[in-house]
Formats: C-alpha cells, sequence, structure tokens
C-alpha cells in the first residue's frame, strides 16, 4: 500500500482543483475523495513508490509504505523537504534510525 | 477554475480542443524538456508545445530523481573513446553516426543544469567528480522539477494530463498529434509544423516477477508509466522501427528492481553468487570481466540462479561505513524507497549483501539500441517527425545525459525542418473523426454496452504471455521460435479484443490506451525476436533454438515497418556502417 | 548590478550596547565579511553627529547598504529613513540589526554569549542585506470622492462631515425616503427629543450642501477596483415622481384608487402613491409599483398639478467612482416568529420593540393615548420582554446592548401616553451603561415600572380579549409568576445587520457583523478602503452611531486625501514555479488573490495587507514579499553558526511576530529582564507568514529548535494568520514525530505585546527543555 495519507492532515489541499499530490502523481494515481475531501491512491498496485507525492505534500501528510510482499511492516522513510535541502529519515525494521541530509539545489 | 471530470459516455458529446503550434514536442521528460528549451533557445518567437501526459515537474524517468549522470565526457576523454566503449557494451552493434553526432554535444544539458541549481560534485580541479569511467555523482532528487521550471521560463506552452494518441498524418508527413485530456475528458487536436516525440521507452510488456499480489504490480526498475506510446504511433503510422530485438534486460536489486550501477559501479562492489565466487572475474573474465559487455553483466545473476549458483549479491560486506552512507544518499537522490526498502528487510549492508536478480525486459533506447530508424538530425522516416530519448533507436548507452542532448539534437533538427513548412497544415475531417471514435470507444462501450475487458485484466494477459512465451524473467530471458509464435498469435487475438475494452473513469480510458499502445509494441517485437535468428545478446536476445551468433546473416539491423493501410509488419535489414576502426567488441 | 558595499555600522548606544558587547572585537570579526565594504563603531549613530558619518559614506559611494547594528527595528526608523534619503540611499537598503533590546540588555551578565549572539545577528542581517532590494513605495492615485451606501442617521452624518472637509459624497438610499429606521422613531433617548428635530438638523445642513448627493430606490450592484478608485455600479428604481418637480400637494394620493396592503400587527393604511407622515426627506411623493394598478389607472398623473407624475419611468443602472466607500447600511430586528413561545405573530398584541416605536409615534401624535394594535382599546397593563433573541445562542448569541436602555425609554412612553398603565419588565440583566444609568434610576425611583427578573417561559392568549397571560419564573424570588390581562407585550428585539454587504464584505467577525479586528481596527472590512460605521457595524445607540460616523469618515480621508500609498513589500509569484494551487487564495485573510490573465495567482495590491500570509502557506515557497523573502530568510539561516554557544547549547532560531511577540521580547530587554541569548530572533510581518520550508531549513541547518511567536488566536490583526502558523507548525510535529525526531522543538507561542514576562519564561523553559533534550538528531 504505497502512499498512505494521513487524513487528519490532509486538507484536500483546500482548493476547488486538483490537491498537489494528485497534480504531481507521474501515474495519475492520487486523487480526491469527492466525499471526504481528502486525498487517496486509487490503485495501490500501480505506485511506483517515487515518492513525489509524498515530497509535495504541503500538510507533510502522505507517507510511503511499501507492499508487504516487498518489505517488513513498518519501517518508515520521511522526506522533510527545507527551501534548497532535504532531510530523510530511515527507520528501520527493528527501530534503528538513519538520518540523511543534502542539498538538493543550489541558488 | 474548477475542473470538470466527465467521462463522455456519447462521442457527440466530446469537446474538442483545438491547439496550433510551431513544435510539438510529445512527452515532457527529460529529452522532451530539454527539446522544448533547445527550440525556444534557437528561436524565441517560437511558439514550442509540451503534450504531457502526467505533469511535467515529475513526470517520465526522473520522477524520483538521479544520483548520476552515466554518460560524461571528461576532458581527457575522446569522443571516438566514447563511441568505442558504447560500441563494445552494446556487443557492437550501434549507429556510430549518431553515437558521434550525440557525443558532440554530450555534456552540455549536464552543465546546463549545474548552472540552473543542480548540485553536482566536483574534485580538486573542478571537473566533475566521476565514478567509474563515464559517471558522474550527482544530487537529482529535484532535477525533474528544476527542469520544468525552466521549461516555463523559457515560455514555452505545457499541456500536462493530455495523453497523445496518435500523429496527424498528411500526404505521410506528420502535422501533429491527437490525444486527450485525462483530467478534462476533452479530444485534443494539435497542429504542428514539427513534432518531436520523446515518450520514452516501454515498460509493462511482461510480467514483472514481483507482481505476486496486490500491491507491488509497478515494483519495476524502469518508470512504469512509460507504456511504449511513441513507439507506438510510430508503428501505426508506418515509421521504420530498428533493433526491438534488443531487450533491455539488466541486473537489479532483487524484489524491488532498484539500479545497482549505484552500487556495482559507483562503490566498485563485485557480484558474488551462492558460494561467494567474485562471478565477472572468475567466470567471465574471457569476456572482459569487470568490464564484460553490458549484457554479460546484465544476465549473470540469472545465469548463476540458472546453473545452481543462485541467489547472488552485489557485495557490499567490504564498504565502509561511510561509502555505505554515501550510497544510500546515491539511492534517496534517484529511487528512496529503495533505502526503504532495506530498512523494511532490516539489512546491514555490512553483514547482509545486496541480492540481485534480472528485471522484466523493457523496451527503452536510452539503454539499448531499440527506437525510431533516425538520422543524425534526429528526423524518423515520417517526414516532420523527430525522435529523441528512449523513443529513439540507434544510440544505446544514452541514459540521462545523452537522453537530454538528444533533445537538443532533435530540437536543432525540427527548427531547421520549419524552414521547408511555412504554414500549419490542415487535417481531413475523417482522420480526426476516425481518432475520436478510437480514443473514447472504451467509454463509450462501457456507457452502451456495460461490460466487456477492463484494461488491466487485458494487461495482465499481454504480460504473461510476453513473460512465458518471449523470453520473460521467469523464463530466464529463453525463447524459441515456436514460443514466439505462439505468443504472436496470441497478442493478436489480444489486438482483436482491445474491440471490447471498457473505461469507467478517464484515468481507466488512459491504461486502455496503453495497453492497446503496448499491444502494438510487443506485435513489432516479436516480428523482431522472430526475425533475428542467432542470439547476439545472452540475456537480452537468447534464442535456444539459435544459440550462437551468426556474424555472416546478422552483423547488421535488424528494421521493421507496419503498413498503414494494411497492417501487415516487413522486417528487413540495414547494413552495419563502422565509422571509428577498431574491433567492435573491444572498448 | 552595481557591486554589493555595506556599511556594517555597530553602535555602542552610549554604552548601553557597547559595555556588554566587545564591539572592537565584533568589528575586527565582522569587518572583512562578504560583501563589506566600510565598518565602523559610534557612539551613537542616531545623533547629528553619526547619521552625518553614515550619509558621507552613502554619498562618497563607499557604502549602498547599510546594516546597522544598534537598536530595535521598532525604534527610531524614520531617523535613519531619512538620512538614508537625504544621501540618496533608498531606505529599503538599511538593515536594521537589534543588538540592544535583543542583545546587550537581556544578556548584560553574559557578556561572552551576547558577543557571540552578537555575530550571529549581524552575520544574519548581512544575509539579508545583501539580498535586499530598493523599493519604493506603492502610489495610487486617488479620487476625492466617497460612496455613503444608507442613508440612515450613520450615512447622512458621515457624508455631512466628509463633504464639510471638501469631499465629494454620494449617498445611495434603497428606500424610496431617506432617514432609516430612526426617522420612524417616537423620541431618541437620553434626551428624549423628536428624531425628526434631529433628522431635520442634517438635511437642512445637506440639502445646502453641492457637494451632497442622494440617491433614493438605489443599491449598489457591483464593485471593482480598490482604494483610491472603486468602480461602484449602481441601480436605480422608479420613482414615478420627479422629485425636483413634486410639491407633495398630495392631490394624486387623494385619487389613487389603490391601497397599500397592511404590514405588521399595526394598522397602516397607505395609497400606493405616498409620502411619510411628519418630514419627509426628499419631500417627493413615491409611486409602490407592487399595488398601483399602472399605466392604464393614471388617475394620479391627470390629478397632478406640476405634471411630476411619470407611469412610464424605467429602471436604471449606471456606475460611479469612489475613492472610498462608507457602509452604513444599519440594521434590521431579529425575526420575532422565531421566539415561539412569546407568541409573536399569533397573538396580535404581542409586537416588537421597534413596532412599539411605531404605535407610540402614531398614538403620540394622534390621539395622545396609547392603544393595543389589535382592536384599538386603550392599554392598561403592558409588559416587556427583554433579550427577545439577544444573547442566545439559538438565536442571536451576543447582546444588542440597546435593548435595554430602549425600553427604559419606552416605558417612559407608557408613563407618557398611557399614565395609569401598569408597566412589567421581564429581563435577565439589565444592561443601562454609562450616563444611561440615570434613566434606569429615574424609572425605578418613579416606579414606572415593576421589573421581574426571569424569562418568561410562555405568553398566552384568551382569544375572547385579545388579553395576555405571561408565564414566568422570578429568579430572584424563587417563585413561578403568572401574569394575567397584559394588553400588550413588548419584545425587546435584538439587532442583526441588515443583510446585503455580505455579497460585498465578507465577515471578518465571527458574528455576523462585518467588523475587523474589533479592538484595532473598529470599521476596516476585508476589503481596504470600504469602511462600516453604525449598525452594520455592530448593535449602537444613536449616539454611538454618530460617533461612529465620525470615525468612519476619518478612515476614508484617510484614503482619499492625497495620493493613496502602500508600503512595497508586497507578494511576489515566481510563476515558473507556481503550480496553481491557489492555497494562496484560500487562506489569504482579505481575498486579495485571484487569477491574472496569464492564470496564474496575483494580488490585487490595494486590498494585500502584506501579512505574508500566502508567503507561510505557499506549498512550494514560491510567493515572497519583497525584502521578507524566503530567499532571504534561506540565507539568514544559512548565515548562522549552530553551536555558536559551545557543544551542548541549544541554537534556537525565533521567528517573531512583529506586532506582538517581537515587541514583547524588545519590551524584555528594555526592562532589564534576562532571556536565555541562546535565542536567535528574525522579526516577520504575521506568524502566518513563516514558509514551513523555512522551518525545516533552520532544523536541518542544525537548529535544535525553532520558535515561532504569533498572537492569540482572536488578537491576530491578520485575523488567522497565528492560527495557520500553529496548524502548519502542528503538521510539521506530526511529521517530526514519525521521523523519531521530538516534535518539542517547533513551538508556537502566542505572546501579547506587553506579556515581556511570558516571553522570558518562555524562553527559558523551552531552552531548558531543549538543554535536556540535547543536540538536534537533525543536526548535520
Amino acid at each position: 500500500m504505497p502512499p498512505k495519507v494521513n487524513l487528519e492532515k490532509c486538507d484536500g489541499c483546500k482548493a476547488e482543483q486538483e490537491p498537489l499530490c494528485e497534480q504531481i502523481c507521474p501515474g495519475d494515481l492520487m486523487t480526491l475523495n469527492p466525499e471526504t475531501k481528502k486525498a487517496y491512491c486509487r490503485s495501490l498496485r500501480d505506485c511506483w513508490d517515487c515518492m513525489s507525492c509524498v515530497k509535495s505534500c504541503p500538510q507533510g501528510a502522505i507517507e510511503t509504505r511499501l507492499p508487504y510482499q516487498i518489505g517488513y511492516y513498518q519501517a518508515k522513510l520521511i522526506p522533510l523537504m527545507g527551501t534548497n535541502r532535504i532531510t530523510w529519515t530511515c527507520i528501520d525494521l527493528n527501530g534503528k534510525v538513519e538520518r540523511f541530509s543534502f542539498k538538493t539545489r543550489n541558488d | 477554475m474548477p475542473q470538470e471530470r466527465k467521462l463522455p459516455t456519447r462521442l457527440e458529446d466530446v469537446e474538442e480542443v483545438l491547439v496550433e503550434t510551431d513544435i510539438l514536442v510529445i512527452g515532457g521528460g527529460n529529452a522532451g524538456c530539454f527539446a522544448a528549451i533547445e527550440a525556444k533557445k534557437l528561436n524565441p518567437n517560437l511558439c514550442v508545445t509540451i503534450m504531457e501526459k502526467a505533469h511535467i515537474d515529475r513526470s517520465g524517468c526522473l520522477a524520483a530523481g538521479m544520483d548520476a549522470i552515466n554518460t560524461y565526457i571528461r576532458k581527457e576523454r575522446t569522443i571516438e573513446e566514447f563511441v568505442r566503449w558504447s560500441r563494445s557494451q552494446a556487443g557492437g552493434l550501434i549507429r556510430e553516426d549518431l553515437t558521434i553526432s550525440l557525443a558532440e554535444v554530450l555534456n552540455q544539458p549536464t552543465e546546463q543544469w549545474e548552472k540552473w541549481g543542480l548540485p553536482i560534485e566536483k574534485d580538486e580541479d573542478g571537473q566533475y567528480r566521476t565514478r567509474g569511467k563515464w559517471d558522474i555523482s550527482i544530487r537529482g532528487s529535484e532535477m525533474k522539477v528544476i527542469l520544468a521550471e525552466k521549461v516555463r521560463e523559457y515560455g514555452c506552452q505545457v499541456l500536462n494530463r493530455v495523453v497523445a494518441t496518435n500523429f496527424l498524418l498528411a500526404d505521410g508527413r506528420v502535422i501533429g498529434a491527437m490525444g486527450f485530456g485525462v483530467r478534462d475528458g476533452k479530444m485534443y487536436v494539435i497542429l504542428a509544423r514539427a513534432t518531436i516525440v520523446s515518450t520514452g521507452g516501454c515498460a509493462g510488456l511482461y510480467k514483472p516477477y514481483t507482481n505476486d499480489g496486490v500491491d507491488s504490480h509497478h515494483h519495476l526498475w524502469y518508470c512504469p508509466f512509460n507504456t511504449g506510446a511513441g513507439y507506438a504511433m510510430g508503428i501505426r503510422a508506418g515509421a521504420e522501427m530498428t533493433t526491438f530485438e534488443m531487450r533491455w534486460c539488466a541486473t537489479r536489486t532483487k524484489d524491488f528492481n532498484g539500479p545497482i550501477d549505484t552500487i556495482s559501479v559507483g562503490y566498485e562492489t563485485p557480484m558474488i553468487n551462492a558460494y561467494g565466487e567474485k562471478i565477472l572475474q572468475e567466470r567471465y573474465a574471457h569476456l572482459g570481466g569487470d568490464a564484460a559487455p553490458r549484457f554479460i553483466r546484465a544476465n549473470v545473476p540469472m545465469e548463476e540462479w540458472l546453473n545452481g549458483r543462485g541467489p547472488c549479491y552485489v557485495d557490499t560486506r567490504g564498504m565502509s561505513d561511510e561509502d555505505i552512507r554515501e550510497m544510500k544518499i546515491d539511492y534517496l537522490n534517484e529511487r528512496p524507497a529503495f533505502v526503504l526498502f532495506l530498512a523494511a528487510r532490516g539489512q546491514d549492508l555490512k553483514k547482509e549483501p545486496i541480492e540481485i536478480y534480472g528485471n522484466d525486459p523493457y523496451i527503452v533506447g536510452g539503454h539499448t539500441a531499440s527506437g525510431y530508424w533516425i538520422d543524425v538530425k534526429r528526423a524518423t522516416t515520417l517526414p516532420g517527425l523527430f525522435a529523441a530519448g528512449d523513443v529513439a533507436g540507434g544510440t544505446p548507452n544514452k541514459f540521462v545525459g545523452g537522453c537530454a542532448a538528444e533533445g537538443m539534437l532533435a530540437a536543432r533538427g525540427a527548427v531547421e525542418y520549419l524552414k521547408t513548412v511555412p504554414a500549419l497544415t490542415r487535417p481531413d475531417a475523417e482522420q480526426v473523426a476516425r481518432e475520436r471514435q478510437r480514443i473514447f470507444a472504451p467509454a463509450i462501450r462501457q456507457a452502451e454496452v456495460g461490460e466487456g475487458i477492463i484494461p488491466r485484466e487485458m494487461e495482465e494477459r499481454m504480460q504473461r504471455l510476453m513473460d512465458e512465451y518471449a523470453g520473460g524473467v521467469h523464463q530466464f530471458f529463453r525463447m524459441n521460435g515456436i514460443q514466439l509464435q505462439y505468443a504472436l498469435k496470441n497478442i493478436r487475438i489480444l489486438k482483436d479484443q482491445t474491440k471490447y475494452l471498457v473505461a469507467r473513469d478517464l484515468h481507466e480510458l488512459m491504461e486502455a490506451h496503453e495497453v492497446i499502445d503496448r499491444l502494438d509494441v510487443a506485435e513489432v517485437l516479436l516480428h523482431h525476436l522472430l526475425f533475428r535468428e542467432e542470439t547476439r545478446w545472452p540475456g537480452w536476445q537468447t534464442r535456444t533454438d539459435f544459440p550462437e551468433r551468426n556474424d555472416e546473416k546478422f552483423d547488421c539491423f535488424v528494421n521493421s515497418r507496419r503498413d498503414p493501410a494494411t497492417g501487415e509488419i516487413a522486417v528487413f535489414t540495414r547494413p552495419y556502417e563502422q565509422l571509428i576502426p577498431g574491433d567492435r567488441y573491444l572498448p | 548590478m552595481e557591486k554589493t558595499q555595506i556599511g556594517l555600522y555597530l553602535c555602542r548606544c552610549h554604552g548601553e550596547i557597547g559595555q556588554t558587547i566587545d564591539l572592537d572585537r565584533l568589528a575586527k570579526a565582522m569587518g572583512n565579511k562578504k560583501g563589506v565594504s566600510v565598518c565602523r563603531i559610534h557612539p551613537a549613530w542616531c545623533s547629528e553627529a553619526g547619521l552625518a558619518v553614515l550619509r558621507e559614506d552613502v554619498e562618497e559611494g563607499r557604502v549602498n547598504r547599510v546594516v546597522l547594528a544598534a537598536c530595535s527595528p521598532r525604534e527610531k526608523e524614520i531617523i535613519f529613513r531619512q538620512a538614508a534619503e537625504s544621501a540618496g540611499l533608498n531606505p529599503c537598503l538599511i538593515e536594521r540589526c537589534n543588538l540592544r533590546e535583543q542583545c546587550a540588555w537581556p544578556h548584560r551578565e553574559e557578556p561572552e554569549a551576547a558577543y557571540r549572539k552578537a555575530v550571529n545577528l549581524i552575520n544574519m542581517s548581512l544575509a539579508r542585506a545583501r539580498q535586499a532590494e530598493p523599493l519604493d513605495p506603492l502610489v495610487f492615485p486617488a479620487r476625492k470622492a466617497v460612496l455613503v451606501v444608507g442613508a440612515g442617521i450613520a450615512g447622512l452624518s458621515a457624508a455631512l462631515d466628509l463633504a464639510a472637509a471638501g469631499v465629494e459624497v454620494t449617498v445611495v438610499e434603497k428606500e424610496a425616503f431617506a432617514g432609516g429606521k430612526v426617522a420612524r422613531f417616537y423620541r431618541y433617548f437620553p434626551r428624549f427629543c423628536p428624531p425628526g428635530c434631529g433628522l431635520e438638523y442634517l438635511m437642512a445642513e445637506i440639502r445646502k450642501n453641492p457637494r451632497i448627493t442622494i440617491y433614493t430606490l438605489t443599491e449598489v450592484v457591483g464593485l471593482d477596483g480598490g482604494p483610491g478608485n472603486f468602480q461602484v455600479m449602481l441601480r436605480q428604481r422608479p420613482r414615478f415622481v420627479r422629485t425636483e418637480a413634486c410639491t407633495a400637494c398630495g392631490k394624486c394620493a387623494e385619487v389613487c384608487p389603490a391601497e397599500r396592503p397592511q404590514a405588521g400587527p399595526l394598522p397602516v393604511t397607505k395609497k400606493a402613491i405616498y409620502i411619510p407622515e411628519g418630514f419627509a426627506y426628499p419631500l417627493a411623493y413615491a409611486l409602490d409599483k407592487e399595488v398601483c394598478r399602472g399605466e392604464n389607472c393614471g388617475l394620479c398623473a391627470e390629478a397632478c398639478p406640476a405634471h411630476a407624475i411619470d407611469l412610464k419611468a424605467k429602471e436604471r443602472e449606471f456606475s460611479l467612482e469612489a475613492g472610498a466607500i462608507l457602509w452604513c447600511t444599519g440594521w434590521q430586528p431579529y425575526d420575532a416568529g422565531r421566539l415561539e413561545l412569546f407568541g409573536y405573530g399569533r397573538y396580535a398584541n404581542v409586537i416588537t420593540s421597534l413596532e412599539f416605536e411605531h404605535l407610540a409615534l402614531q398614538c403620540g401624535s394622534a390621539s395622545g393615548r396609547l392603544l393595543r394594535p389589535a382592536d384599538g382599546s386603550p392599554v392598561r397593563r403592558i409588559a416587556f420582554i427583554q433579550c427577545a433573541g439577544s444573547r442566545d445562542v439559538n438565536h442571536l448569541p451576543y447582546c444588542s446592548q440597546v435593548c435595554c436602555t430602549v425600553t427604559l425609554k419606552q416605558v417612559q412612553y407608557v408613563r407618557k401616553l398611557a399614565p395609569e398603565a401598569e408597566s412589567y419588565v421581564f429581563y435577565m440583566d439589565l444592561r443601562s451603561t454609562g450616563e444611561y444609568e440615570e434613566m434606569y434610576r429615574r424609572v425605578q425611583e418613579e416606579g414606572m415600572a415593576i421589573f421581574i427578573r426571569g424569562n418568561p417561559a410562555a405568553v398566552e392568549e384568551d382569544p375572547a380579549s385579545g388579553c395576555l397571560t405571561i408565564l414566568a419564573e422570578d429568579t430572584l424570588a424563587g417563585e413561578p409568576v403568572r401574569l394575567e390581562n397584559i394588553d400588550l407585550v413588548v419584545l425587546a428585539i435584538g439587532m442583526r445587520p441588515e443583510p446585503g454587504p455580505e455579497s460585498f464584505i465578507e465577515n471578518l467577525a465571527t458574528w455576523e457583523f462585518p467588523s475587523g479586528h474589533v479592538q484595532c481596527f473598529p470599521f476596516e472590512t476585508q476589503r481596504r478602503g470600504l469602511y462600516v460605521a453604525g449598525c452594520a457595524q455592530g448593535p449602537m445607540d444613536v449616539a454611538g452611531t454618530v460617533r461612529s460616523a465620525a470615525g468612519a469618515a476619518m478612515k476614508a480621508m484617510s484614503v482619499i486625501s492625497g495620493n493613496f500609498t502602500l508600503p512595497p513589500a508586497v507578494p511576489v509569484v515566481d510563476k515558473n514555479k507556481c503550480d496553481k494551487c491557489k492555497r494562496c487564495m484560500e487562506e489569504c485573510p482579505f481575498g486579495a488573490w485571484s487569477w491574472d490573465e496569464t492564470q496564474y495567482p496575483a494580488p490585487d495590491l490595494r486590498k494585500c495587507r502584506q501579512c505574508g500570509i500566502c508567503e507561510g502557506g505557499c506549498p512550494l515557497g514560491v510567493i515572497s514579499l519583497r525584502n521578507f523573502t524566503i530567499k532571504q530568510l534561506t540565507g539568514m539561516i544559512e548565515a548562522l553558526d549552530m553551536e555558536f554557544l559551545g557543544r551542548g547549547e541549544p541554537t534556537v532560531v525565533a521567528f517573531l511576530c512583529i506586532n506582538d511577540a517581537y515587541p514583547a521580547a524588545d519590551l524584555a530587554g528594555r526592562q532589564g529582564l534576562s532571556f536565555p541569548p541562546n535565542i536567535l530572533t528574525i522579526p516577520v510581518p504575521c506568524a502566518g507568514a513563516v514558509n514551513m520550508s523555512v522551518v525545516v531549513e533552520a532544523l536541518t541547518a542544525g537548529a535544535d529548535g525553532v520558535l515561532v511567536g504569533g498572537c492569540p488566536s482572536d488578537q491576530c490583526h491578520y485575523r488567522k494568520g497565528s492560527d495557520l502558523a500553529e496548524t502548519r507548525l502542528n503538521n510539521v510535529r506530526e511529521t517530526l514525530e514519525r521521523m523519531l525526531v521530538e516534535p518539542e522543538r517547533v513551538r508556537l507561542v502566542r505572546l501579547q505585546a506587553d506579556d515581556r514576562h511570558l516571553f522570558v519564561m518562555e524562553a527559558k523553559r523551552f531552552v531548558a527543555a531543549l538543554r535536556a533534550l540535547g543536540p538536534s538528531p537533525l543536526k548535520p
């Protein structure tokens, strides 16, 4: 179940237009539930785990989870986007934490 | 601007959008964006339009980012060296003219990208830091976003979420393209004086071995959203295609299908088998060992498995902590989820090496020579149509830098071509009407009949067929003529059955056309595989009924052309032209 | 572009800074930083001597940007601005570094820490100064004309004030006659003069004033533009009587065969062509098209000796330009029909306090005796029910402020018009504020009414007599009350704003009145240049209305006297990066954003308040206020030494709202309260202006904590900035938590401008907490 949307945090981007995850998803997989106005992935099997939606979500509401068939529960990989920098936190199966921070663009 | 998202239920309800442009770029990935910018640089007054089925900020192969530019010619290296290297990697079969012309501009996109803000590491003398012979390390997590910003800055017009379905033709010339909006459900008719196709390669022809449950269908190495639209449009329009049989089957990380050059090239880790043997050095020394051609390296783990020596690994156990950390940063820049994968396995790379395996085969002209048959100006055999990137054939080992450079070349070719085409050509109404009918047929069927085949079902049938009968990963890439004939027969049945496809929303309509396109590509691929009765690139193309290389008959290009009138596919050869002297099988 | 030459001016401030911070050492350390061309120390740069040096550096071309490390940027701004301007330097190129209030003063006891903090503060200022751009204020030519909507007491008195100041005033009134609600009052309080008197005075002045034009039967149907030049579309319904020709002789009404139906419980008999009794503005008949028999009848036109009647008159639309607009549309009574237990609408003898005014006016001018509306019999027992609709979450959640005093006034009508009658007042609390207490006292002393504390549970009618019975509980006596044989029940009805403004002004307050920040900007609406006055602003009495009108008129003057200028710190969108997600439009509290002709979001600069909430919310960080750009903020963060107090000592980047939190920190410093030097503050226009990517940037650059200082929820000058900041920060905190980073590292504090002790306490607590947590796991 690749992109998992935290429904508490997701605000559907408040817009009449598509939310940012829907706008950005290269596979046209993220979309808005018209009733709840929250985003969801319409076809989990078709996700490439490219994490574009995770990076673009202004609320930090999306987390990529690997399909269980591929990776065990419940490792995490979470990006935090600064203005020119990205910081990743990776927590493995056993709770071991690794962090990576690097510049993604020069200005 | 609220958008209406309505799947048309009647053909006459479909709204038509007419766009007129000087240059149309189909596919706003890496090559397409560079093509568009180059055209604007050459002449800012031109109207340049990108037609993109996703959103150019994160579409195509660079969606997740990239950790390296695998083709950069450092100061001390030459174009000849580059051609020799590329030629040997591809088993001696490349278009040297195309490769030379590409090499001449190869470095420009990389340098341009850096100016635009892409972080690239440098060594002491100010040159880009290389890893391996031709690779440089980048921090490419946001490189597509940067590129897309520049596309807008240069004033290109971008049609996001518009799927291209067919070229518009007039007297054999390409005069634009047609397609539909995935968001607005409208039909798009785009008239252009010149058209550049850069839709990428084709994933999803074969069943991936990770496709074992509900959620991991797209755990592919190649971008699963590149579904061969550009090839299929060319095939349907009668463009000449080359070398489809040179499939891209690579060694990838097992289960995740992540890239391994990052590990093996970037950090010089050896490939080992279950018994700890350094496979390339110990079993393939006669073919160059670690420098063996790419297809050999690609096929190594599968051969080991087949011979009872699997699983295989890239041995990370000798890496320093610092290197492991750097390597993970590389992955975070290209396929971040691989780092998550390692974490989900709780894998300590100092103790457990990374397992490797083959991937499902792709048709991708940035890595092999498959694609449009083009000239040095990147003109296809259809006047008015230029090709760049993974969709263009003849130039393997282009990778990111080469595809971008090829985008520039195609733009130059197209801008030059504009001189001969002073005005737009109006399409005949019948052609547009036919395409409208073809595009929306699955939606209309859903409305009128209410049942049929959903695209996913057909996709899975096609993928299993190709996997089992046309040398998929489950068959260790092996095939024979009888299997291929069986596959061809069934692909033809599937093609006939596309008329029963149904689409329940616009996304599914896009999926329907993705499977239709892939069937066209698969059909041509099967013809190519049948034609080359030899084994030139074991792994990429292994004929168990013709296990040897046959230079007498097949040291040449295998090309094909589908007759648009009859649908017959003619397969024929084109001779090899060597421009750079030397042994073609050695770098 | 010209080479950056920063003049770094360190101020001793007569020892206030110099005694704590070793400025000579600082000058040595900072003087050769990138871009610094001149570094000087002076006892007081604000002195004539200091300013002379500064001016000379600029004039001689040594300096083209200034970093002034001295007192708070909130101090002495004009002095330095004028000095810069006189030397030819754009004042936007002066960057203030707060070494006094937020460094030397609060860290007096720790000179070394103060020094190191000063280095960091100056590094931030230099980073910001390098990217500063010269800007000029935005100037919009303004039309010295005001549109006043509503010709009630508010609109008319504002019109007169504005005209007196030389402004062209247009007043539009949707009714056929000016005067509004008060025109049909019996008496004003507290002086008990007839409204006609006050109105007549206003109208007499207005009639004399050529700068005032009144359009009756006219409504605003469209509004465009902004302060300085609004374009207003108006629609005027026909009067069918030419005002200038009509002599109000009444011959038309005599022959008119059509009668207007009775509206409400009070008997009103009027012809289709009519004029109010008493004073009328304008003094000309109007025709009610709803009941008129039309051109076929035409009797009135034939009867009119002045040929003033035109039955063919048509509705017309026209537009006009105004520099500012005053919204004086008044109020309407709460729908008494919804107060079912009081029987309004079912029983003829239950009326509202507004209707009682009309009843008193009719009776007062006719018989002089108070009569029941149902049958015209004399009123002997009358009950007033207070808070009819008000202070009730199911109806109007607020106190309508005037109803108690109105009842105290109306009780006196009873004494005058029906001296023998008994008055009862049911109330929850009697609120007669200020000098109105005198009315309350008089009513009580003279025994004009019996006050019963309790809200009636029911009003019942005896159908035969039309008499009413009230059931209630006397909460003071603690016993049930049953009051029978009541002739008249008056509901002291609550006030609501007249509907209408919503389409042009979005309500800013949590209640229905369209007032802005109730305390600081009571006249403001979401739309700059459009001000509310009178009961459109909130419930108020006549005296308050006149005061309110004068205030609103002054606000209008501030926009239209001369050119309308705005500071240049407007938001700019990087269109190449914008993906049109529309969040700026959604979150802007002032509705300043819309799509431009290229289909990208663009702010209406005249609506924009430059709060930066768009900058704070933009998911891609592509909106920035000029000279408060995300790039500048990133540069400032990158310039910081995140271990400036040594390993293990936390570094805090604090974004403090310039309206409240930043002054609180200044005040702490001024009063010598010490707070931890670990806190490096960056002033921001609003807590809502802080983009989360900048917060993340600070954390990933090595800050151990990020503090955002905003206002209490209901005090934000930009209405929702600090609440938005809270939501956004909570999102970051949740993400941090998942990343196994302590969410406490990101904190919002809500401070009022004088909360210096709270600021110090929060700062100490935050730094102590961070110290206990240890260095941030995100430190590179």
